[in-house]
């Protein structure tokens, strides 16, 4: 009967996206379900009919889609626009710097990066984890990176966080990146700055506010190019760019109003 | 008596909600029996209401979930209520208490 059950909600849920949300409302369902079953076939029901009765008040695919505020599943292209997306821009990364720099190899290994992400998104944890440990190898005995391939896991890891909670996921992607990136090439300072781009992406996800991050981002900016490049006199010049943002927004705002 | 289902029954689910976790931390279907029991076997709330309620007192942070142990067949998601829930269910109550009122001398 329990089989039943999952094959039964797994299909009444089968048309939304899939995800941790889902996947926690069909937990629920199938709990409480599972126990009415039983409760019903204690008062002397066949299975079938205890199972038909408690199915009955759970509402149409409709009811559900509105309850529980699901999204429809992507269809075809969309489905794979995020994948086509990431290797467009992949590829053009690879080929400038390869071009530029005649780094081909090992620059490869950005693609096993971008698997990562692919395996991640439909895989999950274990996928994700099983693909870290190869591509950690591949780098070991090819290229000896025993140590700073140890980065993979870090990579790992904040796609894993990143899927439920985008924000532990971007920092984790932030240490992982100070950590490896000033390691091999000693640049501990001023790497320390992408953590103010993390905090405004963190303003950015939280406060979903366009002025907030605009602003952390515009004061990055000019320490950025302050401590590194001595240009304290000319990078104020971001604090306009900033301004005009606040602006636009704010009258973007009024206008949704009247 | 026909058991009943009228709107004005599904009306006040999120305040049944509110005052059965008064008493206790409960899961889903655990809270459509109790109210069950409770109406002497007259009323009986459905999941697709009991779960839309839910999420929107969740929303409302009037109650928060969180998982309780394995069970036969899951885990069990269960609710408790907050301080900005109790307020709500006493405002709520006293609404009740107040229409109450006044349809009686209408109906």
């Amino acid at each position: 009967m329990e089989q039943h059950i999952t094959e039964y909600i797994d299909q009444l849920f089968s048309r939304f996206e899939q995800n941790k949300k889902i996947k926690d409302i069909k937990e629920e369902v199938k709990s409480n379900l599972q126990e009415k079953v039983n409760d019903l076939t204690e008062t002397g029901k066949s299975l079938k009919d205890a199972f038909d009765k408690a199915v009955s008040t759970l509402g149409t695919v409709k009811d559900i889609k509105e309850t529980f505020d699901l999204k429809d599943k992507k269809s075809g292209f969309k489905q794979y626009l995020f994948e086509l997306i990431l290797l467009l821009s992949f590829s053009t990364v690879y080929l400038t710097l390869s071009l530029l720099f005649q780094i081909w190899d090992p620059l490869w290994i950005i693609y096993l990066a971008m698997m990562l992400i692919i395996v991640t998104k439909h895989g999950g944890p274990g996928a994700s984890i099983l693909f870290a440990i190869g591509i950690y190898f591949i780098l070991g005995f090819l290229y000896g990176y025993w140590y700073e391939g140890l980065a993979v896991y870090g990579l790992s890891f904040s796609l894993i966080a990143y899927r439920d909670e985008p924000i532990a996921g971007l920092w984790l992607f932030l240490i992982t990146a100070y950590i490896s990136l000033s390691a091999i090439f000693g640049l501990w300072h001023p790497m320390w700055l992408i953590f103010l781009l993390g905090i405004a992406l963190t303003v950015l996800i939280v406060e979903k506010s366009i002025v907030g991050a605009t602003w952390v981002f515009s004061i990055g900016l000019y320490l950025l190019f302050g401590f590194v490049f001595n240009l304290w006199a000319i990078m104020w010049v971001v604090f306009i760019f900033s301004a005009t943002v606040t602006v636009l927004v704010e009258m973007k705002k009024e206008e949704k109003l009247s | 008596m026909a058991k009943l289902t009228s709107d004005l029954m599904r009306g006040h689910s999120d305040t049944m909600i509110l005052k059965l976790l008064q008493e206790q931390d409960m899961y889903g279907y655990e809270i459509i029996k109790e109210i069950y029991k409770r109406s002497n076997e007259q009323y009986e709330l459905k999941e697709v209401t009991l779960y839309a309620s839910l999420r929107r007192l969740v929303t409302e942070e009037c109650i928060l979930a969180y998982w309780g142990d394995e069970s036969k067949g899951g885990r069990r998601k269960y609710y408790s209520l907050t301080e900005t829930g109790l307020s709500r269910y006493e405002n709520n109550h006293a609404d009740w208490i107040y229409s109450k009122s006044i349809i009686d001398k209408l109906v």
